[in-house]
């Protein structure tokens, strides 16, 4: 059974798989950090974004590798975040729990009141 | 341009020795190159301590959230006897008991945050956040029961010696003067709280250690 996913998992899933943003396409965590805000649209703490990488990969639905860091950071190194099979199936299952959750109901939203 | 060098110093102690340089790295790109030409120095000084202080609620908000409960139940506890027996005198018997009490409940709570990762130091930080958070909501409500018992428990004996000192302070109301010599009080029970709860982190730790050995 595929991992359940919250919608802040689901964004920053999103953000690692499928990025928007050139900065988000490198996919380490400051750009995630940049994308996740991209999709949410709004302001994202970064405690909140890298707390939830820790966690995904603490699960196995991320990966990381390190690599070299540039000048303007001092030199200090870049984690950069991949997603694994584990990850794709738990996002695809979240897909299909939203679209189940929705299916069948008409746009726009008609209130009782 | 670098950022406020104590609030990188508090992240730095905050993260583990895994995401030390990379996170510390991805915080000083992102100030040097967005925080600072859109906010202008100040402001992106105000932004890198908001980031740090989103990783500290992230990294204590377990072992803050069980100090406050904690703090909470002894103080409704505190209030309740108080109402029921406004002059009944602490033994030493039930207070040492009650010291015991709460030191234990701050090991287990070291050993239970520390459980999934046993670090000493980690056991040990947690224990200091779990006391001076119980400690200082205990003593935010010792303050409420003063406020609103004052006109019987000045009669305790144990008040004996606030009253003469209300007497020769120049204060013209007991209640303005006891809630003073409490909330002055308050550095100097928070001090006790972070080492008494850093004493049972201590001990928190130990039992990590014997654990994983």
């Amino acid at each position: 059974m595929a991992e359940h996913l919250g919608t802040f998992e689901q964004a920053v899933l999103l953000s690692v798989v499928h990025p928007h943003t050139a900065l988000g396409r490198e996919g380490y965590g400051r750009a995630i950090l940049k994308e996740v805000q991209h999709r949410l649209e709004r302001e994202v703490a970064a405690g909140a974004v890298y707390a939830t990488l820790d966690r995904l990969e603490r699960k196995g639905l991320i990966s990381s590798r390190l690599a070299e860091g540039s000048a303007v950071r001092g030199g200090r190194p870049k984690r950069h975040y991949s997603i694994e099979p584990k990850g794709l199936r738990a996002l695809h299952a979240a897909r299909a729990a939203a679209a189940r959750l929705w299916s069948g109901v008409r746009l726009p939203l008609k209130g009782s009141a | 341009m670098n950022p406020p060098r104590l609030s990188e110093r508090l992240l730095r102690l905050l993260l583990t020795d895994r995401d030390r340089e990379t996170i510390t790295g991805d915080l000083l790109e992102e100030y040097r190159e967005i925080a600072v030409p859109a906010r202008g120095e100040r402001g992106a000084r105000r932004w890198y301590r908001r980031q740090v202080a989103s990783f500290a609620w992230r990294a204590n908000r377990l072992p803050l959230v069980i100090g406050v409960a904690i703090g909470m139940t002894l103080g409704v506890l505190n209030l309740i006897g108080t109402a029921r027996a406004p002059l009944a005198d602490d033994d030493a018997a039930s207070m040492l008991l009650w010291f015991t009490a709460v030191i234990a409940i701050w090991g287990i709570a070291s050993v239970a945050v520390t459980w999934r990762a046993p670090r000493f130091v980690d056991a040990v930080k947690t224990g200091a956040i779990v006391g001076v958070a119980t400690i200082l909501v205990f003593h935010a409500l010792s303050i409420v029961r003063v406020v609103v018992f004052l006109d019987s428990i000045q009669y305790r004996d144990d008040w004996r010696n606030l009253v003469v000192r209300y007497r020769n302070s120049g204060f013209h109301s007991l209640r303005a003067f006891a809630t003073y010599e409490y909330v002055a009080m308050t550095p100097t029970i928070a001090a006790i709280g972070t080492l008494a709860g850093s004493a049972s982190g201590m001990l928190g730790g130990i039992v990590g250690r014997w654990r994983r050995s």
